[in-house]
Order: structure tokens, then C-alpha cells, then sequence
């Protein structure tokens, strides 16, 4: 039997307790829906030092997923890394155990990277990033017309060879999120960098994006597909990395 | 002029020349049949519908013909559409358009996804005064930025991004180019297919997620005001040296600056680029003719304002972070050297950021006076302790040396540097024909007292209450005073007639001040003020504040000093005292003070010295 799969959807977990709830049932809605287009699809779960509560919650809600692995490297970088080495998919997939994803992000990825117009190069990332915060339960609206505060909204990602997009400002900011979606040997040949706190360096999905960007990889957005980012007010890597002060590894660092 | 129209068989009465134009167009072009058959009020009520349109329609926004639309211009509306005719009606200009198929693809795409009873229950106005919906948003809701659905969003604008079928479609309307975004009804529906798995995905309402903000990430940058074309644009290459200073202009920390880019570029150094943090360039004005900039004059500066916008946060929670984009910019240039001097913003990035910075750049921090009351003193107190571990700390003082070490010294990794100012000293000739003339005055036993003072006037660092508080006891002298007026001289006391003010000194040096019997420095604090150590190139005796790092260059054999007082009637009669001192002195003990005030500063603040520790400082020797 060949156990080589055209997807390795991995999703990574640490310290998310009850939020790896939604985030399991929404990477099963993915892989189902792929696969009921005919795409074959591995879903991995990886525990990278979790608490106590991830694991137990994890453990207790992923019966059904192809691997679950538990490592120790306490960085997301390294974990996806060694995640990319054990997978057997074509292409993968790395989800952060936090977020949630439109349903049809496997599907309308994994066909617009095998079109045959497509480039050979290119990486792939949800076309819209809709950033909710559960805060916005105090500014709900109950009609058409959202709280004027509400802290909701959409990120609409932009393809890195549009004629509009400047390449100087991913120096600034990250251009996309963390769900990005590669043929399994781009992720191989530029691994994640781990996140280096004594230096001040991390930001992986940003390094990263600019690391590919710099080796000629064309970053692309895959319309009718969205990821759902939970905002948080602590405990996110975000707000870690900018309490930190670490700065995004440039090129030249790898 | 007599007018016909279609339709009507009015003719109008007579018209303001300036009228006339427009006046003569409607007539050519009023249709009678079709207003009447759009505005059933008017029929009801038999006035004449061209005396209605021009006593109540135009204003009303009616329209009188399918082919036209007429408005009167507000400057929102503006336009370049070359179909547009202007005229002048009753004072007011009128614009004329006629509807084209870019206007009719517009409002068609707008007609199909209008929300009506929404826009009704969002403007209850209308409804209260029973306005077609869609009337009046093409009339008037479209110019007042209303907007005609929830999940529509119309951005007047004319940057064009790339077309995008779901979120993002451009129009032209009326020679204005518009943006339309919407939401894709498939990304809606599997959001709201995710919200069974997570309610706090509907938190911000269901029916509302439609019409939730929508940001282009490339715009993320544009919409807190950083241009990234602009940022980057005055750098021609990255350079080795970035120093970063709060403004340019006349001050001594920009001297500071200025004088060690000037011995970089002596040694033969050319990538230098500058950060202004604080100031617009067209702020700044001619600051490339001040001499004391010369150097920094040819250099790359960028100055951030006029990129980024001025910075209005530094809380790292803020949306914009203003400091952490100057970080990531340095990230970007990877300078070897980063040298920040008295700006808030860049103290502020080598605080959060410096752990990285530090990786592949040196990092100095000037810090010029310690101490509560120091101007300044908020950047010296609040930042040492955060930048120490990744920076130098540079000062042109050994006390705030002294300080920063006592206090901070275990967090200075990198160390502490005292840069001692520049002398810019004039040739042996030029100073013993300075000390010549002084020395003439000198052996002028019945001279009249003159004294010079020279420096920003204000009354909280300068003391010029003192300064008023001596002219008072001393009235017979004459007090002559230079400087930038920083409050009005009323209010610092200076207006004994005994005291004139002399406007500002563009050459300190070059000035001619042979008429003078010593020079008056009232301070309460300091680093190492500038204008005494040029003032020694005067060959003139010295009266100071003991103040900064002043007592570290001159003895009391050189110069005189007074203690700072609270006081400042305390601190004229010591200044008065030394005045009397001075004034007695024999011509040659003033001589050979004036000898030694030479030798002490040309020990400490001589080019050469400078340049030595300026090398030094940069690892370049």
C-alpha cells in the first residue's frame, strides 16, 4: 500500500487548553471536505511541550487523527520542522491549535498549487485572515450593523506578484499569516528558523516568508479561502514576541 | 435674452449677465416631460416645472434630464472628468455631467446589492421625511460617505489595486475613481460554518460579520501613515552609520552630531545616513546652510515624519508602534553603527529592540545632563538603565559619566564613553590679536564695566532672573545679551535699561567681542555647554556657573566660577563678587588667566584630541 498522501495537514499544539476544541473540529472539517474531493490527506498532531490540560484535552478529542506525537522542543519553529521530516504528504499544511480555517482552505489549496497553470514556486496562503477576539461579545450587534468598536475584521492577503505589492514592507510587517501551504521539499530545503531570545531574532512565519520571498518563492493567496485567527490579549506568540522584543530574521541569516 | 426650452412655453424674465451661460444651457437642454414624470409632486402642484427646477429642484438635487447630472461643486467633488462643464449660477458654480457608461456600470452594481429598509433604519431622517432610499443615496448619500448596505463599503480614493471579483471592485463615477468592497458570500458562509465549532467567532454578531472592517494587508503599513516608498527612499545604499537625532537646527546635541560625522568624513567615511525623528523637513527649513551642519549636510537623512507620520505612541500595545517600525527599518539597513542622541523615539527602539540591534550593529547612546530638573532630563533618568545592556553610553561630561556609572555601572556591558566636545579653536594669530585688543581694554583704567552674555534665554536653565538681579545691583555697568528669545524678556526681568538685548549671534566665533570685560555664563545646570568653550577663542576672561562638566576643564586659576543658587538674588551677589574680582585684577594676572583658560581647554577639547576619541569611539583607529 503506498502511505503517501497528497496533504500532510499538521497542527500544532503547546499551551491552547480549551481552544484546541474548536481548533480539532475545524481541521477535521478541512480534512473531510479535501477529502471528499477525491484529495488524500494525513492529519498530524503534534504536542510540543504542552500543559498538563492541552494534552489531556488533545489526547482525549484527536482519537481519530492519523498521528498524534508529543516532542519537546518548545519552539514552533523546530516543531514544524521536525513535523516536516515525519510527514508523508506532498504538500503541508501547518496550523497553529488557536485558530480555525474556512473549510474549503485544503481543498481550493491544494487545488490551485496542482493546476497546471500554477507556478512551480509558490507558496500558498488563505486569501482572507478574519481576526475575531471574543471580547467583541461586550460590542455584539444584533443586526447588519456591527458595534462601532468591534475589534473583528478582515485581513485581505495580497499576492506577492501583484503589481501593487512592495517587497520593502515585509522589512515592517508580516504580509501573511501563519497558515501557508507548500510542497512538502520547500519546507524541507528552508526550515523554519528557531526562535533565538538571547539574540532578540525570531517571528518564524514572518522570518520565514521573508527567507522564501528573498530565494525567489512567489507567495500567493488562494480566493474563497479563509483563516480564522483568534486575537488574544496575552499569552499569544505575537504578544509574547513584541514583549520580547525580538526582530524578524532578515535573509542574510540563513 | 429671450430662452426656449422644450416643453415650455414660459419664457423667463430677465438674468444676471453672469447667469446667462448657465441659464441658456438648461433652457437648451430642460426637459420638461421627463421631470414632470419624475417628480410627481412638482405635476400636482402646476407650478411650471423650469421655474420649479430653478427655484427648488437644483438645490434639491433633482434631477431634469436622463442624459445630465447637475450639482452645485463642493470641493470634495472635484474632478478631472473632461466631460464636466462648469458655469456660475447665483454665485455658486455649477457642474455639469453628462452621465456616461462608467457612471451607469457603477450605480448598477450599487442598485443590485442596496440595502433600503437598512439604509432607511441607519438614516431615520429619510424615513421621517419619506425620501426614496435609493434616491437619495445617489443624490446625496454617496458624497456624504453614507453607506448604501452594511456589507458595502465605498473608498474614494485613486490607488488602484489589483481587481479582485469578491472584495474589491473599482469604478469610475462622475471622473472619480471608487473602490466598492464587499464580502464573498462563500468566505461569509464558511465563517459562519466555523462559528458552529466556536461561537466566539459570531461574537461580533452574525448578522454583522458581513459588514466587519476589511484591511488590504498590504495596507496595513499605509493606514497608520507609513509610507514604505518614502522610508526607504533617501537611502541610496545601506549605510555603515545611522545616527538618529530628535531635529536639525541650531542646539548643541546637534553640534554634538555634526562634529563626530564631521571627523568620520575627515577619515574618509561616506556611509552616513541621518534619522530626524521630530521634525518635517519643510520644519526644518535651511538647516543645510547652518555651518555647524555642514557635515551633516550631503548625508542621506530621512526625516521620519514625513514617512511615518508623527509618532503618537510608544506603548507596545498601541496599534501603531512607532518605535518597533524604526527598529525593524534598522533591522532593514543593518548599519554597523547606530548612534542616538536625544530623541525620544530612538532611545525608545535600542530599549525594546537593542538585544537584536546589538547583533550586528554598535550601539552609543548620548546622554548629555542627569538629574531632575535637566532639560532633557527625562530621556537621561528614564533611559539609561534599558539601553545600557545593548549600547554605549556617550557623554560630553565626566559627572553625568560618573552618575550613569554609580547608578547603572554593572548594566553597562558595552561601557560608558565620555566624548569630550570639539574646540573649534582660531589660529595662534587670530588669538594673540584678540588677546591684544583685550589687553588695550585692559589698560583702560576708567572704562566704563561692560559685560557679555550669550545663550538661550530662559529664565528656568539660565537663571536670567540672576542675570536681571545683577543688572539691578550693578547699574552703572552695561549688560549686553545675546541669544534665542526662548519666553518674552519681560517676563524673565530683563528690562533695566542697564541691559540691552544684541539679537542672536550667527558666528560665535568670528563676533567681534574686544569691547567686552568678561563673559557672563548664568546656568543652574548643564552637560558641557558649547558657548563657553567657544567663548575661550574671545580671549576673554570668564565668569560661569559652576555647572556639568566645566570644573572638569577649568580651574579656578583660568576662569571664576560661581555656585548655582536657587536664589537668584544670592547668585547675582556671588556673580557680582567675581565681577568686582575680575575687574581689579592687574592687566597682567588678567593676561596670564586668559593664557591658562587657553591651555586648559586646548588640553581637552582640542580638533585633534577630538578626532582621536571620535576614531576610538567607532573602533576606527
Amino acid at each position: 500500500m503506498n502511505s503517501h498522501k497528497d496533504i500532510s495537514v499538521i497542527v500544532v499544539f503547546h499551551g491552547e487548553k480549551v481552544y484546541c476544541l474548536p481548533a480539532l473540529a475545524s481541521v477535521r472539517s478541512l480534512v473531510s471536505t479535501a477529502m471528499a474531493d477525491g484529495v488524500t490527506v494525513e492529519a498530524i498532531v503534534i504536542l510540543d511541550a504542552p500543559d498538563d490540560e492541552t494534552r489531556r484535552l488533545v489526547l482525549s478529542a484527536a482519537t481519530d487523527f492519523a498521528r498524534i506525537e508529543e516532542v519537546s522542543f518548545r519552539d514552533l519553529g523546530l516543531t514544524r520542522n521536525h513535523a516536516a521530516q515525519m510527514a508523508q504528504g506532498h504538500y503541508l499544511s501547518f496550523l497553529d491549535g488557536d485558530d480555525l480555517w474556512g473549510a474549503q482552505w485544503l481543498r481550493l489549496a491544494y487545488s490551485a498549487a496542482t493546476d497546471a497553470c500554477a507556478p512551480l514556486n509558490a507558496i500558498w496562503h488563505p486569501k482572507v485572515m478574519y481576526l475575531f477576539d471574543e471580547s467583541d461579545f461586550d460590542r455584539t450587534s444584533f443586526d447588519c450593523t456591527p458595534h462601532p468598536n468591534a475589534h473583528g475584521l478582515y485581513l485581505i492577503q495580497e499576492s506577492s506578484d501583484s503589481p501593487s505589492f512592495d517587497p520593502r514592507a515585509l522589512f515592517l510587517e508580516n504580509m501573511w499569516g501563519a497558515v501557508a501551504f507548500a510542497r512538502r521539499v520547500v519546507y524541507l530545503r528552508y526550515p523554519y528558523l528557531a526562535v533565538d531570545r538571547v539574540a532578540g531574532f525570531g517571528i518564524e512565519d514572518w522570518s520565514w516568508n521573508s527567507q522564501t520571498l528573498a530565494a525567489g518563492f512567489v507567495h500567493k493567496v488562494v480566493e474563497g479561502t479563509v483563516h480564522l485567527h483568534r486575537e488574544k490579549k496575552s499569552g499569544g506568540l505575537g504578544v509574547q514576541n513584541l514583549l520580547d522584543g525580538l526582530l524578524p530574521f532578515m535573509p542574510e541569516h540563513t | 435674452m429671450l430662452l426656449r426650452y422644450k416643453g415650455s412655453s414660459d419664457t423667463p424674465a430677465l438674468w444676471a449677465t453672469t447667469n446667462v451661460p448657465f441659464l441658456d444651457f438648461v433652457a437648451r437642454n430642460f426637459d420638461s416631460a421627463w421631470y414632470l414624470s419624475r417628480n410627481p409632486d412638482v405635476a400636482a402642484s402646476k407650478i411650471d416645472p423650469l421655474k420649479h427646477w430653478l427655484n427648488y429642484g437644483l438645490q434639491e438635487g433633482r434631477a431634469f434630464s436622463p442624459e445630465l447630472d447637475i450639482r452645485f461643486q463642493v470641493e470634495e467633488q472635484v474632478t478631472d472628468d473632461p466631460s464636466a462643464q462648469t458655469f456660475e449660477y447665483g454665485g455658486a458654480t455649477i457642474v455639469v455631467r453628462h452621465r456616461q457608461q462608467d457612471d451607469d456600470e457603477f450605480l448598477s452594481f450599487i442598485e443590485k446589492h442596496f440595502a433600503g429598509e437598512w439604509y432607511l433604519s441607519t438614516n431615520p431622517d429619510l424615513a421621517i421625511a419619506k425620501l426614496d432610499p435609493w434616491q437619495h443615496w445617489i443624490d446625496h448619500g454617496i458624497w456624504e460617505k453614507r453607506k448604501p448596505a452594511p456589507w458595502i463599503e465605498i473608498q474614494f480614493n485613486g490607488d488602484r489595486r489589483p481587481e479582485n471579483s469578491h472584495f474589491a471592485r473599482h469604478f469610475t463615477y462622475q471622473g472619480k475613481p471608487l473602490t466598492v468592497r464587499t464580502l464573498d458570500p462563500d468566505i461569509l458562509r464558511q465563517i459562519l460554518d466555523q462559528g458552529a465549532l466556536e461561537p466566539a467567532v459570531l461574537s461580533p454578531g452574525s448578522l454583522a460579520l458581513a459588514a466587519l472592517r476589511q484591511i488590504d494587508a498590504p495596507d496595513l503599513l499605509p493606514r497608520y501613515g507609513i509610507d514604505t516608498t518614502a522610508l526607504f527612499a533617501p537611502f541610496k545604499e545601506n549605510p555603515k552609520y545611522v545616527f538618529i537625532m530628535n531635529r536639525v537646527g541650531v542646539g548643541g546635541s546637534e553640534k554634538y552630531l555634526s562634529d563626530i560625522v564631521g571627523v568620520l568624513l575627515e577619515n574618509g567615511e561616506r556611509s552616513i545616513a541621518i534619522i530626524v525623528t521630530d521634525q518635517y523637513e519643510r520644519d526644518a527649513g535651511d538647516w543645510r546652510s547652518l555651518s555647524i551642519l555642514q557635515p551633516l549636510a550631503a548625508r542621506d537623512i530621512l526625516f521620519w515624519p514625513d514617512a511615518c507620520g508623527w509618532y503618537r505612541s510608544y506603548d507596545a500595545s498601541a496599534a501603531y508602534d512607532s518605535s518597533g517600525v524604526l527598529a525593524r527599518f534598522l533591522n532593514a539597513l543593518r548599519p554597523q553603527h547606530i548612534f542616538v542622541a536625544n530623541c525620544r523615539l530612538g532611545f525608545d527602539a535600542i530599549a525594546r529592540f537593542g538585544r537584536g540591534l546589538s547583533h550586528f550593529a554598535s550601539i552609543y547612546c548620548a546622554y548629555y545632563c542627569l538629574g531632575n530638573r535637566a532639560l532633557g532630563a527625562p530621556y537621561a533618568l528614564r533611559f539609561p538603565a534599558q539601553t545600557a545592556p545593548y549600547a554605549i553610553s556617550v557623554t560630553d561630561n565626566k559627572p553625568v559619566a560618573d552618575i550613569l556609572k554609580q547608578h547603572y555601572g554593572p548594566l553597562h556591558e558595552k561601557g560608558i564613553r565620555i566624548l569630550n566636545l570639539r574646540l573649534k579653536a582660531v589660529d595662534a594669530e587670530e588669538f594673540s590679536k584678540r588677546l591684544r585688543a583685550r589687553k588695550k581694554r585692559f589698560a583702560m583704567t576708567s572704562r566704563k564695566n561692560r559685560w557679555v552674555w550669550i545663550s538661550r534665554l530662559n529664565s528656568y536653565q539660565k537663571k536670567t532672573r540672576a542675570l536681571a538681579e545683577l543688572a539691578r545691583i550693578r547699574r552703572i555697568d552695561q549688560f549686553d545679551i545675546y541669544g534665542p528669545v526662548e519666553s518674552p524678556l519681560e517676563e524673565q526681568g530683563l528690562v533695566a535699561p542697564n541691559i540691552k538685548y544684541c539679537g542672536v549671534l550667527t558666528d560665535v566665533i568670528a563676533a567681534d567681542l574686544s569691547e567686552y570685560d568678561a563673559f557672563i555664563f548664568t546656568s543652574s545646570f548643564e552637560g558641557m555647554p558649547n558657548i563657553v568653550i567657544e567663548m575661550t577663542n574671545h580671549a576673554i576672561p570668564m565668569i560661569l556657573s559652576k555647572v556639568g562638566g566645566l570644573g572638569d576643564t577649568f580651574d579656578e586659576t583660568a576662569v571664576s566660577f560661581v555656585e548655582p543658587d536657587e536664589n537668584a538674588i544670592e547668585m547675582a551677589k556671588a556673580f557680582s563678587g567675581k565681577m568686582d574680582f575680575v575687574r581689579a585684577l592687574a592687566p597682567d594676572k588678567l593676561e596670564n588667566r586668559i593664557k591658562k583658560m587657553q591651555e586648559q581647554v586646548l588640553r581637552v577639547h582640542h580638533a585633534e584630541i577630538y578626532k582621536k576619541d571620535v576614531l576610538q569611539l567607532f573602533g576606527a583607529v
